[in-house]
């Protein structure tokens, strides 16, 4: 490509400029702030800005105090035909006349392609990296040992500055260590995603659970509700059964109570009439009988006792004065004992003597029988002795006791005179009267005693008119009671069906405090059961964002796990290719800036540091240890040249040169003339500068002022 | 004359798919803006409050949920609130709504939980109402015919959660019921529940309305985000009041408009408000040399919205970084035309995309554009 005019309105200093270029090198000269940097950002926008842009970079190009934006119009010959390019950036028109046929294009696209064709350079980040080199570039380069290897990778790579493929791949490498890392203190993204996807995704299953939980606790409390009601229904007709029962119960009782009382009172009080009627009969009983002296009385009794005691001593003694007289009769000897004996005396001298004289003792039965006969005579008067003493002994017998008669019967009239004594004092005639009425009045007075102690008891400690008092009360109260035990009368029950309904009550109370109790926890745990639907949303939400997170994350993943497989692939590619077309071109221009004292350099496939090959030392060398500032410059300047005739291939491209050699002492400046100006037979090519170094080396200057 | 708050669908602790952590959020808004409905029943002195059924969004919701919704409604004092079992809330095994017993049910509440006796009146202020309270949360029972108006004096209101029957649009065990159920029923108002957006139906007879959802649930909603106040003297009037409290919005930006993160994230920051869930769709060609960074702009703005999804929709253009025709020399298009090649060669899709994907990313890092 060959520019062969520029025309430029309205751009930073450039507010009107017009200047024609020849082929081959143009020196534009121009001190400093005159605009040859702007002329470079011109001719810049001029080949690659969209003039549609609303970049504010690209607007605050034009000139100050300029309503409408900048233009430029660019004439240029490519590939032998004649072109006119105008860019308005005010109405972002772009407009490519074809000067042979007059077309017209306003197509950007293919205008670009045309332009960009043109120079063989596709887009301004190339034509900036490869064929534009800007003033402080080469101050770079020799700054920085490491600058150059960057740069050139940077070239390499696609013409950014700033884009290193080799860094691209360390950073995609990171980026994919950041998100594949595993481990527990520093994770990567989607381990640290997944971790906290495990623990909501606990949480979760924990809340449903509860939830769970929940629901079925609803469900029981529902069902416990219910029964309770109903439980508390019969609960309160069993307990109202049960107390209308021990009510009827116990006013019965009470009833029963209050009838004993009543009878008690009622029986009291009569009676209590009754003994004070008695009372005041006995009383006028005993005022009709003589108060008897209960001593006189004992003495006539004693004396009527003693009385009658003598006259039984009395009779006794007069019996055995009978007796004694009659034992006497009988105890006289009989004149038949008298008889017998002297019989029998009479008998044995008889026989005694008809035998001694008329038997001559010879007949012994006369003799025996006198014997007999003296023996019968000895029993007749013992006998008669006998009964003789006898009857003395009985005489002194009677006379005792008719001395003792005698005694007596003093006695009974001394008893006589006494007895007479006493029942003379109160009129009477015999001591039984006496005793009698004593008596009757001793009764009397018993009975009245014994009438005042039942009296006393029937009153107790109380008076009759309180007895009388209670007994209305009482009265009153069981007509109370009874008129109670008509409303609860119905509810009367035996004992057994009252133990029954006891048992049944107890029953539904305990059924009813369980299922109390139960309600009381359920209601208790679902009060602090928080773990809701709501809850259980918040954590799916969050395992949803999450999971879109940790696939996004993968997909990210994928996507830089392929981007650095392809970078490796075309930056392996590349240097495979280009840089041994690097090596040869470099080494071309650097033998000729550096008049052949340094004429092979080589660049490593994989790092791209750069080896040079010394002619004194006669072997590869490290630029680093062995080459000066200014030979590192040179290569520099070699390798970028030698990379325009790379990446141009066959095209053409302009080359500029933003005052690059200002670091160049003159040696150094004047053979990268030499070789600037054997590109130009090639290319055209623009040198801008503020010096007058370049003075001569060409024809084509044009005047910055 | 009655006037009463109508609403319906609060779906308390309902579960918002793709909105992570803003779903807390979006809960907590429900919870307030029923704060806000008993105010206003309050402010407006209404006669009675009725909840047309989805109070609760589950019959799992927890137990302090419950707490505070009865909580809110204790504060009407002597309003009355009626409250219908709905689809999400069903008189099912475990309801939430038989459960209230067990929470202290505030004096002012009734809830419809006899299908058999599917009446509740109000003597002070002769208010009648019905409603059929919903057994599951599907059925074909109709909501409105099962439930027949009583001969007797006063105002005459139905509630009823079900769909209104649209041929081949409302599924038939939506609890639907049709525009003559309506008309034919004799009540003075229908309170209706189900749908999420404000709905007056096209009845001649008996006026019925869905109050729709005092607060919208999904991006869908646009209707949602009221409450009726409703006159019913001898004639009905439904006045629609807002107090859905949080801005459900979509926007769709095309990258056309943009080249910079900085400029869709200045457009984004345009919508800034806390109570706003917005998603974004980028549209348009993801161009090669377009350096959107969605991630960064969600980070950035993500605390200026309640919620912020930026979802990008931008066609991968690949053949754009042939065009460039970058020379094969430098490593930039050697990467291009391999990965090129690659994905012309890639049959799966899935695949397809990824290399697209990773062609924009290998092409943005070697242009020196931090994507990473």
């Amino acid at each position: 490509m060959q520019i062969e005019k520029c025309q430029i309105y309205r751009y930073g200093k450039l507010d009107r400029f017009s200047s024609s270029f020849s082929p081959g090198l143009n020196l534009i000269k121009g001190p400093n702030e005159a605009g040859k940097s702007t002329l470079v950002d011109a001719l810049t926008d001029a080949l690659f800005e969209n003039p549609k842009t609303r970049k504010k970079d690209v607007k605050a190009k034009t000139s100050w105090g300029f309503e409408k934006d900048f233009e430029i119009t660019l004439d240029f010959e490519s590939e032998g035909l004649s072109y006119s390019l105008s860019k308005d950036f005010d109405t972002g028109s772009v407009t490519l006349l074809k000067k042979s046929t007059g077309e017209t294009l306003d197509d950007r696209k293919r205008v670009n392609s045309i332009v960009s064709n043109g120079l063989g350079l596709s887009n301004r980040d190339i034509f900036l990296a490869t064929s534009c080199i800007r003033q402080d570039e080469m101050a770079r380069i020799a700054n920085s040992p490491d600058a150059i290897k960057d740069r050139l990778e940077a070239l390499i790579t696609g013409g950014k500055e700033e884009a290193l493929a080799s860094k691209a791949i360390d950073r995609l490498a990171a980026q994919i260590k950041g998100l594949k890392k595993t481990g527990i203190k520093h994770k990567g993204q989607l381990q640290a995603l997944e971790d906290r996807r495990t623990e909501l995704a606990y949480d979760l299953e924990k809340a449903k659970r509860e939830i769970g939980d929940v629901k079925q606790s609803r469900t029981r409390l529902k069902n416990v509700k219910t029964t309770l009601e109903s439980l508390r229904e019969e609960y309160e007709v069993k307990t109202t059964q049960r107390k209308n029962s021990k009510l009827a119960i116990d006013i019965r009782e009470t009833s029963a109570r209050l009838e004993e009382r009543f009878s008690d009172l009622m029986s009291r009080t009569s009676n209590i009439k009754v003994s004070e009627e008695t009372v005041e009969k006995v009383r006028n009983k005993i005022a009709h009988l003589p108060k008897i002296d209960k001593a006189d009385v004992r003495h006539a009794d004693e004396q009527a006792a003693q009385r009658k005691y003598l006259d039984t001593k009395r009779e006794g003694c007069e019996q055995q004065v009978s007796d004694l007289t009659e034992k006497i009769n009988l105890a006289k000897p009989g004149t038949a004992l008298k008889l017998m004996s002297a019989l029998t005396l009479a008998g044995t001298g008889a026989l005694a003597y008809y035998w001694y004289r008329f038997t001559a003792m010879a007949d012994a039965s006369f003799l025996f029988g006198a014997g007999a006969s003296l023996v019968l005579f000895i029993i007749f008067s013992i006998l008669w002795s006998k009964r003789s003493k006898s009857c003395t002994q009985v005489k002194v017998k009677f006379d005792l006791q008719k001395s003792r008669f005698e005694e007596i019967e003093e006695d009974l009239s001394e008893n006589k005179v006494a007895i007479e004594a006493v029942l003379g004092k109160y009129k009477f005639d015999k001591v039984e009267l006496l005793k009698e009425k004593f008596e009757q009045r001793y009764e009397l007075d018993k009975d009245i005693r014994s009438e005042v102690n039942r009296y006393e008891g029937y009153l107790g400690e109380k008076t009759l008119k309180e007895l009388e008092d209670e007994l209305k009360i009482v009265t009153r109260d069981l007509a109370i009671e009874n008129e109670r035990f008509r409303e609860v009368k119905s509810y009367t029950m035996s004992a057994e069906d009252f133990a029954i309904l006891e048992t049944a009550v107890d029953k539904i109370k305990k059924e009813t405090g369980e299922l109390e109790s139960e309600e009381m926890t359920l209601e208790r745990q679902l009060d602090f059961a928080e773990s809701g639907i709501e809850h259980q949303a918040s954590l799916e939400e969050r395992i949803e964002e999450i999971d879109t997170q940790v696939a996004r994350k993968r997909h990210q993943l994928r996507v830089l796990e392929t981007t650095q497989q392809y970078i490796e692939t075309a930056r392996k590619d590349v240097l495979k290719s280009t840089l041994q077309l690097l090596d040869d071109e470099t080494s071309d221009i650097l033998r000729e800036v550096t008049d052949g004292k340094y004429s092979q350099v080589r660049f490593d496939r994989q790092s791209l540091k750069f080896e040079v090959y010394s002619n004194e030392l006669d072997d590869w060398v490290d630029p680093e240890s062995h080459l000066s500032r200014g030979t590192i410059d040179q290569l520099y300047l070699a390798a970028r040249l030698a990379l325009v005739r790379i990446i141009s291939e066959e095209k053409n491209p302009v080359i500029i040169l933003d005052d690059p050699f200002v670091t160049f002492d003159d040696n150094r400046r004047r053979n990268a003339l030499k070789v600037l100006k054997r590109f130009a037979e090639r290319y055209q090519i623009f040198l801008l500068t503020c010096h007058d170094h370049y003075d001569g080396i060409t024809d084509n200057v044009i005047n910055l002022t | 004359m009655a006037k009463i708050l109508h609403t319906a669908d609060l779906h308390l602790g309902v579960k918002l798919s793709g909105l992570g952590k803003a779903g807390d959020r979006v809960r907590a808004s429900i919870k307030a803006t029923l704060a806000s409905i008993i105010d206003m029943a309050i402010e407006e002195k209404v006669d009675a409050v009725v909840i047309a059924g989805d109070l609760f969004d589950s019959n799992q919701v927890s137990s302090s949920l419950i707490r505070f919704a009865l909580g809110e409604i204790a504060r009407l004092g002597k309003i009355p609130c009626v409250i219908l079992p709905g689809t999400h809330d069903c008189l099912e095994e475990g309801s939430v709504l038989m459960s209230i017993d067990h929470h202290e049910k505030p004096a002012n509440v009734s809830v419809f939980l006899d299908p058999e006796n599917p009446v509740i009146r109000l003597e002070d202020k002769n208010l009648t109402f019905y409603g059929m309270p919903n057994m599951a949360s599907r059925s074909t029972k109709n909501p409105v015919t099962s439930v027949q108006r009583l001969e007797r004096d006063g105002t005459h209101i139905l509630l009823a959660h079900g769909s209104y029957m649209i041929p081949e649009k409302t599924a038939a065990d939506d609890h639907p019921f049709g525009l003559d159920d309506i008309d034919n029923s004799g009540f003075d108002y229908i309170a209706l529940g189900h749908w999420h957006s404000f709905f007056e139906l096209p009845t001649t007879k008996t006026k019925a309305a869905y109050c729709g959802s005092p607060e919208p649930m999904a991006f869908d909603q646009t209707g949602a985000g009221h409450v009726a106040i409703v006159n019913i003297g001898n004639q009905v009037t439904i006045e629609k009041k807002v107090v859905g409290r949080t801005n459900w919005q979509k926007v769709e930006l095309s990258s056309a408009n943009f080249k910079y993160t900085m400029e869709i994230e200045q457009e984004i920051q345009k919508h800034a408000d806390e109570n706003k869930l917005l998603r974004v769709h980028i549209t348009g060609l993801a161009t090669a040399d377009s350096s959107i960074d969605i991630d960064e702009i969600h980070g950035l703005l993500a605390d200026s919205f309640m919620h912020l999804s930026i979802i990008d929709e931008r066609e991968q253009v690949p053949q754009e970084l042939l065009e460039l025709n970058l020379p094969p020399t430098t490593i930039l298009g050697q990467f291009i035309r391999q990965m090129s090649d690659a994905i012309d060669k890639s049959e799966d899709s899935e695949q397809k995309e990824l290399l697209t994907e990773s062609l924009r990313t290998g092409y943005a890092l070697l242009s020196g554009k931090d994507v990473l």
